[in-house]
């Protein structure tokens, strides 16, 4: 598939034999050799194409195979390498996938799509540092190039490197106005910046652009939350949720911002939901824990806290609000405890409840 | 002069009857010919309850209760009858019971008595149910004539704004808990006025309960005692005891307030003729409490009545309540400094607006945060009775607007005696309520502050290519109580070498002012003493004692501290050869040898002690932490101990008697392993600071 291009300059030699009208397969080759009227780069070419259109049609085993035959009789034909490697990713074998793209780029080093999909899979597998490289390499070879601009952008979100992932996002949406990720990407960039009007009018192009996209939808919600603009929020989640009626991530949020609605019944309902999708969802029971505090529920708040520690021993907040539950049950030595945790969690108001009621 | 009185309450009412649509069954034997035996016990009952209400004042009417009721149960149907339960009840703890009787009162004879709606009104208004307390007080207005009632109309009003503001306060609460102190503390006698040490280790109260000094009771109750309980070591009270025969006498004896230390003790006595006076009793060397002493005529006068006393942290000045000469109207606060040249109380100041008003103020604390007051009144704007306020000391020392403190604490009836622990998290405060041990029973409020917020989590997909979620904060928690800016110092002074407690004096002196805040004596028993430090200065403590070294400790509290304690044992030396301690109030220039302005309290008592021995012959040391090279250190240590030497010489010490020396970082307190062990920087800072020092050691004595 992706070496489709470089299959063009044979287009002609191949439409010349497609017009007599013979059947496409295995036999057509066989019967052209056969006759002996094809040469070894004429019928690597031809079983390179064979392959592609395996790999395209998703018979990725039987693609390789092609492929493997190409490379057989053409040893410098290195797009059949790539594309092995292609279809062995696809495969679910990375190390052999990773393997043929190395050495696609060890026969030439030029090669833009080696090192473009190479960086890709580090970046997936997040191997920053080895994605950058070959990145690198494949932005030298071809500046314009607005994923790989979008790719590298999206490294330095992740490393917090927020001005750098600001430029790169820039670019790639200057190369690609169409570049639907880089505008989620970049609103995400603002967010953590505090710039939210900027981070809204960027999730706002995303789903303009590609209006399927759920978690858009959803950060546009969220966007709009931190904002205090409660029902744009929900108006967001819901398009989220009427894409993905499964996505508990927005129905978590939405139950957040019905919550700071004080519309405590459609807040817990949400999170209900959340927790009936996503069994071991943590955050989903500390803020239903939360309602249970709202309502002075302090039994089932430290029920529910209970349970998002049980599955996340790392979640500072219900530490945090187990301890309001703990206290008002006047168990305020084990609620002390609980703010103390959440603290050593990096939770600052953990420490300010302890210094204003613990040892007192 | 007594049956005079009760024929014209009588006459009162017969003739009131005649005039109303009277629907009263009067006390005729006529019409209970057919139980003349129960009659006679509803009369005799009658007449005896009759004889209370008329005899005594009307504190006392809660002991007719019984009687009419006997009279009562024979024949609820008469006005008068009812009336005067009402008023009885008015009077007792059970004031909400009241709204009974006046109603039936009212409903028998509605002219049963010209304030039956004033009446009615004060018990709604003390039920809570405001807006039939405002109607009744707004009837009762609407039958006030002539320039007579002038008075009473604004009384009235004052009182229906009041059943406003409380509509306003109930609706906005404050979070409290209410804990009642339990059995130890509380009997089934009136307990109150608690007053609690800073650290809330002791608790002195007043109570009604009988006792060797009580045994019987005067117009139906005991008198009162003072006792006192201290906290065992799991916290818990111990068993109130009577706190000491220098103080319970036969008469009444109260507590008016007590020092931050719990060391000074306020008493109120009332005999013969005066007005009741105000007394001061201090902690013994053997732990009893010395003979109360009169306060001085600066504070008592024999025609006022001088009572609650509150001495602010520093011990140099005293908030009372008096009616003396010199009032807004009815009791004010007053204040008095101590002389210390005299010896004796100054001059007394009313403490002015806005805290006394032409009502009465009562009820003084001085929170040991130096600058806090709370007090009671029913003069500003509050719920009804006295209601408890709070009011800050401001920068150019005048008092802020007063601030109700608020409902629940706060209720349509008489809220006074409320301290506040040094925290600011507790409150301690008299009540009646009906699940307690019984008459008035001291509680503990604790303060929540607003409801903490939980913290919601949630998360998004700000990355498109990456389903990984990013965690994200979305409520911030804010802080709810306003912790007092305090820190407590709670010591124990032992010697050195025998481990036993001496008694000693704790000076506490304003490092940045060069100023002597306040001196206190330590506990000769315990060897125990405790300080206040408001926050937002520089402290030198600094301990002496007879025959010893003094020691100083040295305390820099940010404005913005929060409550915190510290504990520490001090460990006395006695002035002997090879005796060193560190001078921690000496200061100098970072990275320099020049002496700190704030060094000079500490200098000057360095300097009392050679003058005051003429024979001492010292070494000065000066030592660094280990930051910096090893050579700039030694330098540098050894510039500040010449420093110290030259500002003694330059008063005249002679330069004989002095070495100084200067180690560097060779002789760490604290050595570098152990710094290195330690977790958290401020830890470490501290570890370094305490190793940056100057001692003294003695040469030759």
């Amino acid at each position: 598939m992706r070496c489709k291009v470089y299959a063009a300059a044979l287009f002609s030699l191949y439409t010349l034999i497609a017009h007599l009208s013979f059947a496409q397969d295995d036999t057509f080759i066989n019967q052209l050799d056969s006759l002996g009227s094809l040469d070894d780069s004429t019928k690597s070419i031809l079983t390179f194409n064979e392959g592609l259109d395996l790999m395209n049609a998703k018979k990725y085993s039987q693609a390789i195979e092609k492929f493997n035959a190409a490379y057989t009789l053409n040893g410098t034909l290195n797009d059949a390498i790539f594309n092995r490697g292609y279809c062995y990713m696809q495969l679910g074998s990375p190390d052999k996938g990773v393997g043929d793209w190395k050495t696609c780029i060890k026969n030439d080093p030029s090669h833009e799509k080696a090192n473009g999909e190479l960086a890709n899979y580090y970046f997936t597998q997040g191997k920053y540092s080895e994605s950058l490289v070959y990145l690198n390499t494949a932005l030298n070879l071809n500046p314009k190039e607005s994923k790989y601009l979008y790719i590298r952008g999206t490294i330095h979100f992740v490393k917090n490197s927020l001005d750098s992932a600001l430029l790169d996002y820039n670019q790639a949406i200057k190369l690609n106005p169409k570049n639907a990720y880089a505008f989620n990407d970049r609103a995400g960039v603002y967010t953590k910046m505090g710039e939210l009007d900027k981070a809204i009018s960027d999730y706002q192009s995303a789903v303009k652009i590609d209006n399927k996209l759920a978690f858009s939808h959803n950060n546009l919600g969220s966007a709009y939350r931190k904002k205090e603009q409660w029902d744009k929020a929900i108006e967001s989640y819901n398009e989220a949720i009427k894409l993905d009626k499964d996505y508990a991530i927005a129905i978590n949020n939405r139950g957040m911002a019905y919550f700071s609605k004080k519309d405590y019944d459609k807040a817990k309902a949400d999170f209900d939901k959340a927790i009936s999708l996503k069994a071991d969802y943590a955050l989903a029971y500390n803020n239903r824990a939360s309602i249970y505090i709202e309502k002075e529920e302090w039994n089932l708040a430290v029920k529910d806290c209970n349970k998002a520690i049980e599955i996340n021993k790392e979640l500072a907040y219900a530490y945090y609000n187990r301890a309001i539950a703990k206290e008002m049950l006047r168990d305020l030595d084990n609620a002390c405890l609980d703010w103390q945790k959440s603290h050593e969690l990096g939770l600052d108001a953990g420490k300010t409840q302890m210094n204003t009621w613990c040892n007192k | 002069m007594r049956k005079g009185l009760l024929l014209l309450i009588l006459t009162t009412f017969v003739t009131l009857g005649l005039i109303g649509q009277d629907k009263s069954v009067p006390f005729d034997k006529k019409l209970f010919k057919e139980s003349k035996d129960d009659f006679k016990i509803a009369m005799d009952n009658l007449e005896l309850g009759n004889s209370k209400y008329v005899d005594m004042p009307s504190t006392m009417w809660s002991l007719a209760i019984d009687d009419f009721e006997k009279a009562y149960a024979f024949n609820p149907k008469n006005a008068e009858l009812n009336y005067k339960l009402g008023d009885c009840y008015m009077h007792s703890n059970y004031k909400t019971k009241s709204i009974k009787y006046f109603l039936e009162a009212f409903n028998l004879n509605p002219d049963i008595q010209l304030d039956i709606h004033y009446k009615l009104a004060k018990g709604y208004h003390l039920a809570s149910e405001f807006d039939k307390a405002i109607k009744e007080y707004k009837i009762h207005l609407s039958k006030l004539t002539g320039k007579d009632s002038e008075q009473e109309k604004k009384l009235v009003n004052k009182q229906i704004a009041e059943c406003e503001t409380a509509m306003e306060m109930v609706k906005n609460p404050i979070r409290v808990w209410v804990d009642n102190l339990g059995k130890k503390i509380n009997s089934p006698f009136p307990d109150y006025a608690a007053q609690i040490s800073a650290d809330e280790s002791v608790i002195i109260f007043t109570s009604r309960r009988p006792s060797e000094y009580n045994k019987e009771m005067q117009m139906g109750m005991y008198l009162e005692d003072v006792y006192i309980s201290t906290k065992d070591e799991k916290g818990n009270w111990t068993q109130a005891t009577l706190i000491s025969k220098n103080i319970n006498v036969t008469e009444n004896d109260a507590i008016s307030g007590l020092s931050p230390d719990g060391n000074t003790l306020f008493l109120y006595y009332h005999s013969g003729n005066d007005g009741g006076n105000l007394y001061q009793s201090n902690r013994t060397e053997d732990g009893d409490w010395s003979k109360p002493k009169d306060l001085g005529k600066t504070i008592n006068t024999s025609k006022s009545w001088d009572t609650d006393a509150s001495l602010s942290y520093d011990g140099k000045r005293l908030y009372f309540v008096s009616d003396k000469e010199g009032t807004m109207g009815g009791r004010d606060i007053f204040y008095s400094d101590w002389d210390a040249k005299k010896e004796q109380w100054g001059k007394s100041v009313n403490i002015g607006k806005p805290i006394n008003t032409e009502y009465d103020e009562v009820g003084i604390f001085m929170h040991p945060d130096g600058k806090t007051m709370y007090f009671s009144s029913n003069g500003h704007k509050g719920m009804g009775g006295f209601d408890i306020y709070s009011s800050e000391m401001k920068e150019d020392s005048t008092w802020s607007e007063p601030v109700n403190i608020g409902y629940p604490v706060n209720t349509p009836d008489e809220d006074v005696f409320f301290t506040v622990s040094a925290s600011g998290i507790h409150g301690y405060y008299a009540s009646f309520k009906e699940d307690g041990e019984g008459e008035k029973d001291l509680y503990m409020i604790t303060f929540l502050g607003k409801p903490k917020k939980p913290l919601l989590s949630g998360e998004d997909n700000l990355i498109a290519s990456i389903a990984k979620p990013i965690e994200e904060e979305i409520t911030q928690a804010k802080l709810e109580v306003q912790v007092k800016n305090l820190s407590i110092l709670k010591g124990k002074v032992l010697d050195a070498e025998t481990k036993k407690p001496l008694l000693s004096s704790v000076e506490m002196s304003d490092n940045t002012k060069g100023t002597l805040v306040s001196e206190f004596k330590t506990d000769a028993e315990s060897g125990k003493f405790l300080i206040s430090l408001p926050a937002g200065k520089n402290y030198g403590i600094a301990v002496k004692s007879e025959g010893y070294l003094f020691h100083s400790e040295n305390f820099d509290i940010p404005a913005d501290a929060g409550y915190q304690e510290y504990e520490k044992v001090i460990l006395m030396k006695k002035v002997k050869v090879g005796e060193s301690i560190v001078l921690r109030n000496i200061f100098f220039d970072l990275d320099k040898y020049s002496l700190k302005d704030e060094s000079k309290t500490e200098l000057d008592r360095l300097l009392e002690l050679l003058e005051n021995n003429p024979s001492l012959e010292i070494e000065i040391s000066g030592h660094t932490d280990t930051q910096g090279s090893a050579a700039y250190n030694q330098q540098l240590s050894e510039d500040r101990a010449k420093a110290v030497v030259d500002y003694l010489v330059a008063f005249g010490i002679a330069r004989e008697r002095f070495e100084f020396k200067g180690y560097g970082e060779s002789k760490p307190m604290i050595s570098d392993a152990e710094i290195y062990k330690m977790k958290s920087k401020t830890q470490k800072d501290e570890a370094h600071a305490m190793n940056r020092r100057t001692e003294f050691k003695i040469l030759k004595f």
